[in-house]
């Protein structure tokens, strides 16, 4: 366990340590001992940069699709009432107590990020970061939804 | 001397006027709590709309063609307005627009002929439909939504709060943003999706499934068609699917970091010996529904009926 760490799996072995969650072979000293040998030299490993294409691509389609639902009126299936300022108060309330939510899943995508740094091959590591993404989109659309009931 | 007296009487007069046009002018006082209670003829398969900031809403089917609106309009209501025009029916309890806090709002029970389409807003109120047979779309912002009936699709969501549906509906779709979410039914396409809370499904079969958390567990119980597609994706959290020994299907499961315990006997193996996650593909009954589990920090079970 002397020689340098796999720079792919760098970020997923600094995950593990930081959140407490240790292999399940006895390979720690070796590993944190690699992990601040290389922050000591300011040694990053090169990221692959196909996670990043797919996350911009993802972040695009999200504010795409986010745009679209924003602007499409939803027409019969809404009853379409009248603006109400309590309506802005209330929105603005969930958007307080939607910072929990929010937290949630910008925490969810780093941890995905940093996977898929570690494993970039993972299609399941994809699929997932996609699904964050979308309820990401989600509470984009709510807020949105809400913003335009207050006119 | 009389001059003087007259002033006087003028002065209080003025300032008894005054009190009263301020008086007059409080919502509190002109629109004290107050019952309701209004029934407009609509169609057996019509539309009903409803509306409501704060309070509560109970929607039941019934066998009248009739729409009846009850209840109690708190101090802060100022109307209820209640149209009807071929057929739609809408409901919209009306707050005063420059209210600053709404306390006392509007707690309304409302019955529709059951075979209506019915869609309930509502801002903070609870929103419960029962007795439905039309289609059912119900939303709180902040409130628990509960739906009992509907026969052909349901929709029902929250952003912070709980939802429960128990229906026969052929399509249900459920979502909270922060809350528990469980749904119960016959035979259906089922889509549940939470950002922070636990997902509960039990269904008869399943003709599709698709359900996501970002932070929370899921149990999933129930039968799957062999054409039926089953994507089960979880950031943070276990998953529980129970389904018949007899289940004819194709598993695929992934975790990064969780374990899978499969009750048909095939065992997961691990994807990689840096990391704690497994990896599992197996069939039942020569294969059919496509299901498909995937976490990320979570652990997944597949348990026999």
């Amino acid at each position: 366990m002397d020689r340098d760490l796999d720079p792919r799996l760098e970020p997923l072995a600094r995950r593990m340590r930081d959140r407490g969650q240790p292999p399940e072979r006895d390979l720690w000293p070796g590993i944190d001992e690699a992990i601040d040998r290389r922050e000591r030299a300011g040694d990053h490993p090169a990221r692959t940069g196909w996670w990043r294409f797919a996350a911009a691509v993802a972040a695009m389609l999200v504010l795409v699709l986010g745009a679209r639902d924003l602007h499409v009126p939803r027409g019969d299936s809404t009853p379409g009432g009248t603006p109400s300022p309590v309506v802005a108060e209330a929105a603005a309330t969930w958007a307080l107590d939607g910072l929990d939510e929010e937290a949630a899943i910008e925490s969810a995508l780093a941890e995905l990020n940093a996977a898929m740094a570690a494993d970039p091959d993972n299609p399941h590591l994809s699929r997932l970061a996609l699904m964050v993404h979308r309820s990401r989109g989600e509470m984009l659309r709510r807020s949105g939804e809400t913003a335009q009931r207050t006119g | 001397m009389e001059q003087n007296r007259n002033r006087i009487i003028t002065f209080v007069g003025v300032l008894a006027i005054s009190a009263s046009l301020l008086t007059i002018g409080t919502p509190a006082v002109w629109a004290a709590e107050r019952d309701y209670d209004e029934t407009r003829d609509a169609k057996a398969n019509g539309v009903v709309y409803v509306e409501n900031i704060t309070g509560s809403i109970e929607v039941q089917g019934w066998e009248k063609n009739q729409v009846h609106v009850s209840g109690t309009l708190g101090n802060d209501v100022k109307e209820v307005e209640f149209k009807t025009s071929g057929k739609k029916t809408r409901i919209e309890v009306v707050y005063p627009r420059k209210i600053r806090n709404i306390d006392e709002g509007a707690d309304l029970v409302i019955m529709v002929p059951r075979g209506s389409r019915v869609e309930v807003e509502c801002v903070s109120a609870p929103v419960t439909v029962s007795a439905v047979e039309g289609r059912i779309y119900a939303s709180s912002i902040s409130g628990d939504v509960t739906v009992e009936g509907g026969e052909d699709e349901v929709q029902a969501e929250t952003i912070s709060g709980n939802v429960e549906v128990r229906s026969e509906a052929t399509k249900i779709a459920v979502e909270s943003i922060s809350g528990r979410v469980s749904a119960k039914g016959d035979r259906a396409a089922v889509e549940a999706s939470v950002v922070n809370g636990r997902v509960d499904l039990e269904f008869d079969v399943f003709t599709d499934c698709s359900l996501e958390t970002v932070n929370g567990s899921a149990h999933v119980t129930g039968d799957f068609t062999e054409s039926a597609d089953c994507d089960i994706d979880i950031h943070s959290g276990n998953v529980i699917l129970t389904v018949p020994a007899d289940l004819k299907a194709d598993f695929e499961v992934n975790t990064f970091s969780g374990g899978i315990d499969n009750a048909f006997g095939k065992r997961a193996r691990k994807t990689s010996k840096y990391t704690p996650g497994r990896e599992l593909e197996f069939s039942t009954g020569g294969g059919g529904a496509q299901i498909r589990i995937n976490t990320f920090s979570g652990s997944v079970e597949i348990r026999k009926m």
